[in-house]
């Protein structure tokens, strides 16, 4: 009987996250592009996607993962898109899972490595779709820049995940 | 906290990330001069009834690009446009010596459907942008524009992508292109 409630209760919080994470990425999409490098975006959903990993488990991080990607193609940016968001959110999926098994990495450094790992599942899908090895170029910038959103994605997932952490909400 | 704040390790995983990219920008920089694309062949172009009224009405385009046979030009054009569609097609435009018009790039949709997905270039004797574009994303449109000067400083190098619908369009100049014709 405490099995079904924590498992009505998970999937409960699944349904919010998943709804976090849609509208913090269409809140994203409304700032303004910068002009000379298209394609960059805060990623605002990888702050939940640590959350899910440091206080969830990991296959429900991936579920979390894959319904964002889904549910947001859908809704905002269409199917031919939604594979370049796929592959980068698949390889940023598995970098922070597999650092965030490491000990003494701290949730900023995986949320960086995530965020650099997003943009460069994007981009080398790119390269996959135009069939031009000239986006390599590209693709430094953007891990660059990657790893600066993950900068501030991660202090302010770091803030939260601590004050969730001790506060008396059990996720588990 | 028992731990210390920021441990070793962490410096290892973001060094290894920033040298993974100063590796690829080194990579870029260098190899994106080697690769080599198809020879160049003269522009004929398709009857287009915006097209040929915009090259009529305002530009002196030479006349290598309304003739129909291969002639050796005497002087090569300030930059060549190299334009690849779906990866597919690849058309190469010389730069006007004088005068700008917008090229339109029209293809039918890959699903069959009556919307087609259009991209308007527009040349000048120094660059290119894109001038407009039906794509969702308008990414090609806020580009900029890639001009003979600037085309090295660039974040995108020479080229102008619109990823939805395939088109990539990249500024060569003539001694880039005989360096790729005899790196071949």
């Amino acid at each position: 009987m405490a099995k079904q409630k924590r498992s009505v209760q998970r999937i409960a919080l699944c349904g919010l996250l998943t709804a976090l994470m849609l509208v913090l990425g269409y809140v994203e999409s409304m700032l303004p592009a910068v002009p000379g490098i298209p394609g960059i975006k805060l990623g605002l959903s990888n702050g939940v996607l640590i959350f899910a990993i440091y206080l969830l488990d990991i296959p429900t991080a991936f579920a979390l993962m894959a319904l964002k990607i889904v549910l947001s193609g859908l809704m905002f940016s269409g199917v031919s898109a939604m594979m370049y968001a796929a592959a980068g959110g698949l390889l940023s999926m598995i970098a922070m899972s597999l650092l965030s098994r490491v000990r003494g990495l701290h949730m900023v450094t995986v949320s960086m490595a995530g965020g650099a790992m997003h943009n460069a599942g994007q981009v080398l899908m790119a390269m996959l779709v135009l069939q031009t090895p000239k986006l390599v170029y590209y693709l430094a910038i953007l891990l660059v820049v990657g790893l600066v959103t993950g900068l501030l994605i991660g202090l302010a997932a770091n803030i939260a995940i601590r004050h969730l952490k001790s506060s008396k909400i059990r996720f588990n | 906290m028992s731990r210390k704040p920021f441990d070793n390790k962490n410096i290892w995983v973001i060094g290894v990330i920033l040298a993974l990219a100063a590796l690829l920008l080194f990579i870029g920089v260098r190899g994106i001069r080697t690769t080599v694309p198809p020879l160049p062949e003269l522009f004929t172009p398709t009857p287009e009834p915006v097209a040929t009224a915009a090259l009529a009405a305002e530009t002196s385009v030479p006349a290598v690009e309304t003739t129909a046979e291969p002639q050796a030009t005497v002087e090569p054009a300030a930059g060549y446009i190299l334009l690849t569609v779906q990866n597919s097609s690849s058309y190469w435009l010389p730069l006007p010596a004088e005068g700008e018009f917008t090229f339109p790039i029209v293809q039918p949709a890959a699903d069959g459907s009556d919307k087609q997905l259009e991209n308007y270039l527009h040349i000048t004797p120094t660059g290119m942008y894109m001038e407009s574009a039906n794509c969702d994303s308008q990414d090609c449109v806020h580009q900029g524009e890639v001009t003979l000067e600037n085309k090295d400083t660039r974040i995108l190098y020479n080229m102008i992508i619109c990823l939805p619908n395939q088109v990539v369009v990249e500024l060569y100049t003539p001694d880039e292109i005989m360096a790729m014709m005899s790196a071949q």
